[in-house]
């Protein structure tokens, strides 16, 4: 595990060449989340919540094969797959996440 | 060597039913020897040519050189 | 550009009653890359002295095709062949075969080039580069859907693959031509003898199993643009339920006639291997991923709640109705099956059993007992599921074993395996 004053993240891979991070923050995810990372990829939303009261609504957002950053709104973790090459885009969505967390951060003092 | 030591080779170095996946590929090899696996003797010794293709299955399988 | 003409889309339907998916008469289930090639391996293990084996699996494919397409067809009469070519080559992607082009194929047979399939693509991952061709399933799937697209009979065409990914080459191709063997090709068996039942709702978990399935059973899981199905960290397949069990069963078939009894526990002891290999990287992979944690970890209270969590989305995967009978933690779990794929298609096709057939279920079971317990991945989640672990799991202390104690093709009324713990060592 990786800690820092944002979030805290492990890493897994699978057998296809890919890293999965799961990062987690001290912040439930939003739509202002959402609308930062809307900027890696297509944005799908999935209501699991109309099924099932206690069921949060799963976001992703792809990039082809590139990057897949998924979470859940109301969750603190967020999953990022990416392939092994591609470090510079996984650097991109770490300070977008940053910046997000800032911002709760910030919310939560006022 | 005997399947003993194959099988004791394969626990540590080879994926799980390995020695499962090589008596599927030889079973008529192992039949022709006598080796039937009802009642198989693991302490008994293999000839050069079974133990060859042993090894070229754990090759080909496994990427595993028979040690 | 052409309108997209809707009547060229086969797509099947959710029966609930049954927890299956049909699309024009086929049950399709779903299975990881991991299974589909894990089990061709095994097949193939026997090719020197059970030189049929491969034309099994092609075969088995070329039927199935065969069968669904004429049905789909027969039903849409207005489509012309470039509207049916549309048709076979959309759900060859939706279903995470792959992505085919049939502009070269006619009724006397042609070529078939792709640089994306999911055997080619998926062999090479998990073991490698191949020295031989493996693509069997989508060699007999061209065969038997072009048959169905100009209305020929079954067997008629005969395909051969050239090139194959997994071999390294930068496509697979496919070449098909008239038959000139004599094969005996059957129509698939379709649903099978299926039953009908219940969705149960055990009342010793919080896990909310209408709920969940209802969620996933309309969640779009289809190929992407490249088709293939990117999802839980494995290549899935909505694969054809019969193909499976042609293959399986004919396998074990040409086995008993060639070898006798001799060996057929490690026959069948495979075939169930790969139900836990299906069950290690599939579970494992959705107990991982981010559905998971926003559709049931939500209601996740106990360890058990990880087992009825998994149960409930074997409901969504087309397998059939799974419930658990019952759940000694730790220790021993018992799981009715009603309308399972493997027993529905081994009666339709093959009649009574004299041996116990759900090797997938079985080794399914006993495999989602090893992650929750052996492994316990409910307090370790997430770590990286691969081949080290899985060998860690086998020769751990602790290990499940799955025996087949009612099997429906036997008689009984429904399937029921056991996996019980077993102290390695």
């Amino acid at each position: 595990m990786v800690e820092n004053e944002f979030y805290t993240w492990v890493q897994i891979r699978n057998c296809r060449r890919f890293y999965k991070r799961y990062y987690t923050t001290n912040f439930k995810a939003d739509q202002s989340l959402l609308g930062l990372l809307e900027i890696f990829g297509l944005l799908e939303v999935q209501a699991f919540s109309k099924y099932a009261p206690c069921a949060l609504d799963a976001f992703s957002i792809k990039l082809e094969s590139e990057i897949d950053i998924s979470g859940a709104l109301g969750s603190e973790e967020i999953q990022v797959t990416i392939l092994k090459t591609a470090p510079h885009i996984l650097q991109a969505f770490e300070n977008t996440l940053i910046q997000w967390v800032k911002m709760q951060q910030q919310n939560a003092l006022s | 060597m005997t399947i003993i030591h194959i099988k004791q080779f394969l626990e540590k170095n080879g994926a799980p039913l390995a020695w499962l996946r090589v008596q599927l590929r030889l079973l008529p090899h192992f039949n022709k020897r006598g080796f039937f696996l009802h009642s198989m003797n693991e302490e008994a010794e293999l000839d050069d040519e079974l133990l060859e293709l042993i090894g070229q299955v754990l090759e080909e399988i496994y990427h595993l050189k028979l040690a | 550009m052409n309108k997209i003409d809707a009547r060229n889309i086969l797509r099947g339907d959710f029966y609930k009653e049954r927890s299956a998916y049909i699309a024009a008469g086929e049950p399709g289930i779903f299975h990881c890359h991991h299974y589909n090639c894990y089990l061709q391996a095994v097949l193939l293990d026997t090719k020197d002295y059970l030189p049929n084996i491969e034309q099994v699996l092609v075969d088995s494919a070329q039927e199935v095709a065969y069968s669904q397409f004429q049905a789909f067809f027969q039903n849409t009469p207005d489509l012309d062949i470039q509207g049916r070519k549309h048709t076979v080559t959309d759900y060859f992607r939706f279903a995470g075969f792959g992505q085919i082009d049939l502009d070269r194929v006619d009724n006397k047979g042609g070529t078939v080039t792709t640089n994306s399939e999911h055997y080619g693509v998926s062999w090479k991952l998990k073991f490698g580069k191949s020295n031989q061709p493996i693509s069997f399933f989508t060699t007999g799937f061209l065969a038997g859907a072009t048959e169905a697209i100009y209305g020929l009979a079954l067997g008629t065409l005969n395909a051969v693959q050239e090139s194959c990914l997994a071999m390294g080459d930068k496509y697979s191709q496919f070449t098909l031509s008239i038959s000139n063997s004599d094969r005996e090709l059957t129509a698939s068996p379709q649903e099978g003898v299926f039953q009908t039942g219940n969705l149960p709702q055990p009342t010793n978990t919080s896990i909310d199993y209408e709920a969940i399935r209802e969620a996933l059973i309309h969640m779009p899981i289809e190929g992407a643009a490249n088709g293939l199905i990117d999802s839980f960290g494995v290549l899935l397949t909505r694969h054809y339920a019969n193909y499976y069990c042609n293959i399986s069963y004919r396998f074990l078939n040409l086995f008993m006639k060639s070898m006798g009894t001799e060996g057929l526990n490690i026959a069948t002891s495979l075939l169930i291997e790969g139900g836990r290999v299906c069950a290690f990287n599939t579970f494992g992979g959705v107990m991982q991923s981010n559905e998971w944690n926003a559709l049931i970890k939500p209601m996740i209270k106990t360890r058990e709640d990880w087992i009825h969590g998994i149960i409930v989305v074997v409901n969504a995967l087309g397998w059939g109705i799974w419930q658990v009978e019952d759940l000694d933690p730790g220790k021993r779990i018992l799981v009715k099956i009603q309308s399972g794929y493997e027993s529905n298609a081994y009666l339709k096709k093959f009649g009574p059993s004299s041996l116990p057939i759900s090797f997938l279920a079985a080794g399914g079971v006993a495999g989602l007992m090893n992650l929750v317990y052996a492994l316990n991945l409910p307090e370790r989640a997430p770590i990286t599921l691969d081949e080290a672990v899985y060998k860690k799991i086998s020769l751990g202390n602790d290990y499940f074993v799955p025996t087949q104690i009612k099997c429906r093709a036997m008689g009984a009324e429904f399937d029921l395996i056991e996996a019980a713990l077993v102290r390695n060592g």
